[in-house]
């Protein structure tokens, strides 16, 4: 497959500052732009309503691609829309973030997105390249470990975290956007519809219980961190002490065992 | 044949290099035209011209009292002289006396284009060299072959006293002084300073700032121009995006260096030089694509380091500078203390042409370097560069008690916190001047959390919109109440209140904690104990100081609390930066030296215990370097060391309650 002919969608959605509530950009979903930036042919996608076409400006301003508003009213499901919308449009690769910072946040719809398409969903992406026969891929695993995959596109990507920053949103090439708009693809989320909303409250957390007497001691407590788990081996030979590194290895996934 | 050809060489030569001059004029006013529109009315301009260099530029060049009289006597004696020969050459007006008195002017310009000459023997790093080491050769070429050929034509020898050989020769020397004095002046040369220059006095973009007038707030941009206009940008790109009398002021550039050796990043080895960034410019706007800067600049290079590559510049009026003609690190390692701009007699604005420059990576590019991305967005998310949560800007006075201006609605003093109400130094800061405007009885309040940053930091980094949005907002808040004034300790909400609000409607009357303090203390409000210890040295901050000319306030009260006053080499209007300002901070451009650390060795030089200062930022950085050095201490923190609360009861008035 030719690599000029790869054509991929970022879905973009509207963030919130999580200390003043103010609307941004996604972070994770501007992180998945940034990634798009060079796979070929791009579009930014954002399923909701075309009021918020001011808000998605900052997307725009990023200077990566067009963007453009799947409109649907505030009781459709917008998985069923992309869904559609997709079915219609071929799409090599689908950039997301891991989950929204409004709404639903359930962190499900590049998932049922996948069931839906019936594409290969890989999540905590952190990485991607072109390659002649597809992309190659790197996944972000706990603990900074990292794991190179060759995927076929097409395919739904996750991205982690751990991805490149996203490039500053410049304002003037936002003001300049115009973002599009496609309609038609409303359909009623029957699930939502009986889904009961309430504002979510912060776990309350256990209070620590300071048994330092003195200040030296709260010093020490507050500054040297206290060592979970592990033991202090002394090998008595070479051979000892590599079957206890192994060991660890396995045990962290980092080797594979048989 | 020869001889009767003879007495007219000379005239025609004069003409000859006058006409070039004026198509040279029209040819470089063409150029400057290419710029944006800024109108100036004409005649007025034209007539400021003589009392401005007269009187504001003359100021400026007398700093250095050698080269303002070697400059009087040179360009006095070239402009008389330049008169007085067309009358007697062109018009034959007179020769007698007109020749008599063209002589005299001639001597002058002569013994000033001497000591051009010495200056010229061993000049300072600062000056350009190139061409301009050739400009006393040509001064002197002028006047002493028009003195030598004046001597027959006034009748002091006799008409036919040299042979035609001599008069040929002579005449040679003078066409090549015309040359450089007329055709260089219009056509680029070292003289071109004077044409440029001349006019740049009349037709400045700041006319306010001449006649002892100040203008130093940065001019609003037009935000709605991308909507209106597709191809319009925001902020300069390209040298046709300044305006044209911006244009006409780096022309002007004399390459004296001045500005060179006050600039603290040039100083600190970060790859800046005012005058350089000027010239880049200059060579962009004015010379063919194959031109480059390095072949077209003899003064000092940009100080190149650790990974910052200096390569070789080229441009033209429509190519883009940064990447072409400067480097983005230049730009972004200038502090925005107008040391540059306040040393300058051209009267360049280097700071407004930075910033204009700034303007477009960030609003158009996008391009904002090291943590100014970060800053900006949590501006725009949270009004406060450091992302803390907007509602807990009033935590620093859980204890304080301080009346809100949303209880009170009506104030004497409104008292604007800025930024340094999140910083733990800041509010150490902010508690010495709540306690002095209590024991003065003030009757004061704050904004609380509804104030928001002043947007100087925004605009510094060339981000005019989330400067607007930030202004307009606290110009909405501030319109709900009603103020005498607006106090405080942070000089960039000062400036920028004070001066940059007015454009977008918020006309307030704003003084600085200092200025204030200081009419306290004189009206005997403010009781002080004048028996401070240790020797002092005061750092002017520079939006204080050189940005609004507040000098005195600070150090009169320093000298009311009886402090052992020392003044470092560099104070005043010519105070070195603390290299906190402009954002530099932020966008950090590496150098070989810390800009704070050679201001606490110009402290250190004094035998200073103690560096007052007067602005949060210059508070931070100067206590960021590393210790021995003075102690740092903002001269509210000093006033209310030296505080002497009168007794309520005033009965016990031998033993006032000391405060600490």
């Amino acid at each position: 497959m030719p690599l000029s002919q790869l054509t991929t969608h970022t879905l973009l959605s509207l963030g919130k500052h999580p200390l003043s509530g103010r609307t941004r950009r996604a972070e994770q979903d501007a992180k998945a732009f940034e990634l798009a930036a060079k796979l070929g042919q791009c579009l930014g996608l954002h399923a909701g309503n075309y009021q918020d076409a001011d808000a998605l400006k900052s997307f725009a301003g990023m200077s990566i691609a067009p963007v453009c508003i799947l409109e649907i009213e505030q009781s459709s499901d917008p998985v069923a829309a992309l869904s559609a919308y997709f079915k219609q449009t071929k799409s090599d690769i689908i950039l997301t973030g891991s989950q929204a910072e409004r709404g639903e946040s359930s962190g499900m719809l590049p998932y049922l997105l996948g069931k839906s398409l019936d594409l290969p969903v890989i999540n905590q992406v952190c990485e991607v390249e072109q390659t002649e026969t597809g992309l190659n891929i790197t996944q972000a695993l706990p603990r900074g470990a990292r794991r190179a995959l060759s995927v076929k596109p097409p395919c739904i990507l996750i991205i982690d975290e751990s991805a490149p920053e996203a490039r500053q949103t410049a304002y003037g090439a936002a003001m300049r956007a115009e973002v599009g708009k496609l309609q038609g693809y409303n359909e009623a989320d029957t699930d939502a519809a009986n889904f009961n909303f309430e504002d979510a409250r912060k776990k309350p957390k256990r209070m620590k219980k300071i048994k330092a007497k003195t200040a030296a001691d709260r010093f020490k407590a507050a500054t040297v961190s206290q060592a979970k788990g592990g033991q202090v081996i002394e090998p008595k030979t070479s051979q000892e002490g590599a079957e206890a590194i192994l060991k660890l290895l396995k045990e962290e996934g980092l080797v594979k065992t048989n | 044949m020869l001889n009767s050809l003879l007495p007219s060489l000379l005239p025609f030569l004069v003409v000859l290099t006058l006409s070039l001059w004026v198509i040279g004029a029209i040819r470089r006013v063409n150029m400057w035209r290419q710029g944006q529109d800024n109108p100036v009315a004409f005649f007025p301009a034209i007539k400021a011209i003589i009392p401005r260099y007269l009187n504001d530029l003359h100021h400026v060049v007398e700093r250095d009292k050698y080269i303002s009289n070697t400059h009087v006597a040179t360009a006095g004696g070239f402009v008389l002289s330049m008169v007085l020969i067309i009358l007697v050459y062109v018009f034959g007006l007179a020769p007698e006396i007109l020749g008599k008195l063209l002589l005299a002017s001639l001597a002058m310009m002569f013994v000033g284009a001497c000591f051009v000459a010495k200056r010229r023997i061993n000049p300072p790093s600062r000056l350009s060299k190139g061409p301009w080491m050739r400009l006393p050769k040509s001064l002197i070429s002028f006047s002493l072959s028009f003195f030598i050929l004046t001597l027959p034509a006034s009748g002091v020898i006799s008409a036919d006293a040299f042979g035609w050989v001599l008069v040929v020769i002579l005449s040679a020397f003078s066409f090549m002084g015309l040359t450089e004095m007329l055709f260089g002046m219009t056509w680029g040369g070292p003289m071109k300073h004077a044409f440029a220059g001349a006019l740049h006095l009349g037709f400045h973009p700041r006319q306010d700032r001449f006649n002892g007038g100040r203008s130093t707030g940065l001019k609003a941009l037009d935000l709605n121009r991308p909507m209106v206009d597709k191809d319009a940008k925001l902020g300069v790109e390209m040298p046709a995006d300044f305006k044209w009398n911006q244009l006409l002021g780096f022309d002007a550039c004399v390459q004296c260096g001045r500005c060179e050796s006050m600039c603290p990043a040039f100083a600190a080895g970060q790859p800046l030089n005012p005058k350089k960034v000027i010239q880049d410019i200059v060579i962009g706007m004015s010379h063919a694509q194959d031109a480059t800067t390095e072949a077209n600049y003899y003064g000092s290079p940009y100080p190149e380091n650790q990974g910052v590559e200096v390569k070789d510049h080229k441009g033209d009026m429509h190519q883009p500078i940064v990447n072409g003609l400067i480097e983005p690190e230049t730009l972004w390692s200038c502090t925005t203390c107008r040391a540059c701009v306040e040393e300058c007699p051209m009267f360049i604005e280097h700071v407004d042409a930075i910033v204009d420059m700034r303007r477009f990576l960030t609003l158009e590019k996008g391009q904002t370097p090291g943590q100014g991305t970060q800053v900006i967005d949590n501006l725009i998310a949270t009004d406060n560069p450091n992302g803390y949560n907007p509602t807990h800007r009033m935590n620093w006075a859980a204890d304080q008690n301080l009346p809100l201006m949303k209880d009170v609605k009506r104030t004497q003093v409104l008292l604007w916190m800025g930024d340094a109400a999140f910083d733990m130094r800041g509010q150490r800061t902010l508690r010495a001047v709540v306690k002095l405007l209590r024991s003065a009885n003030v009757e004061f309040a704050v904004l609380g959390n509804e104030e928001k940053d002043s947007g100087d930091l925004a605009r510094r980094l060339g981000d005019e919109a989330t400067f607007q949005r930030l202004a307009n907002a606290n110009i909405a808040t501030l319109r709900q109440y009603h103020f005498d004034m607006i106090v405080t300790a942070d000089p960039h909400s000062f400036h920028v209140i004070g001066n940059e609000y007015g454009e977008l409607g918020g006309q307030y009357k704003v003084l600085h904690h200092t200025t204030f303090m200081n009419e306290l203390s004189e009206s005997g409000r403010l009781h002080l104990k004048d028996d401070l210890r240790g020797k002092v040295t005061y750092h002017d901050p520079c939006y204080l100081g050189r940005y609004n000319g507040e000098f005195e306030a600070p150090r009169s009260l320093l000298k009311s609390m009886g402090a052992d006053f020392v003044e470092m080499e560099r104070s005043n209007f010519r105070s070195r930066c603390c290299g906190g300002g402009g954002a530099a901070p932020i966008t950090d451009i590496p150098g070989e030296k810390r800009i704070p650390d050679m201001r606490i060795d110009d402290a250190n030089a004094t035998g200073a215990e103690i560096v007052a200062v007067a602005c949060p930022q210059c508070a931070l950085m100067l206590e960021g370097v590393v210790t021995p050095r003075p102690e740092i201490k903002d001269i509210a923190e000093l006033l209310v060391e030296q505080l002497v609360i009168q007794d309520a009861a005033e009965s016990n008035k031998q033993t006032p309650a000391e405060v600490h």
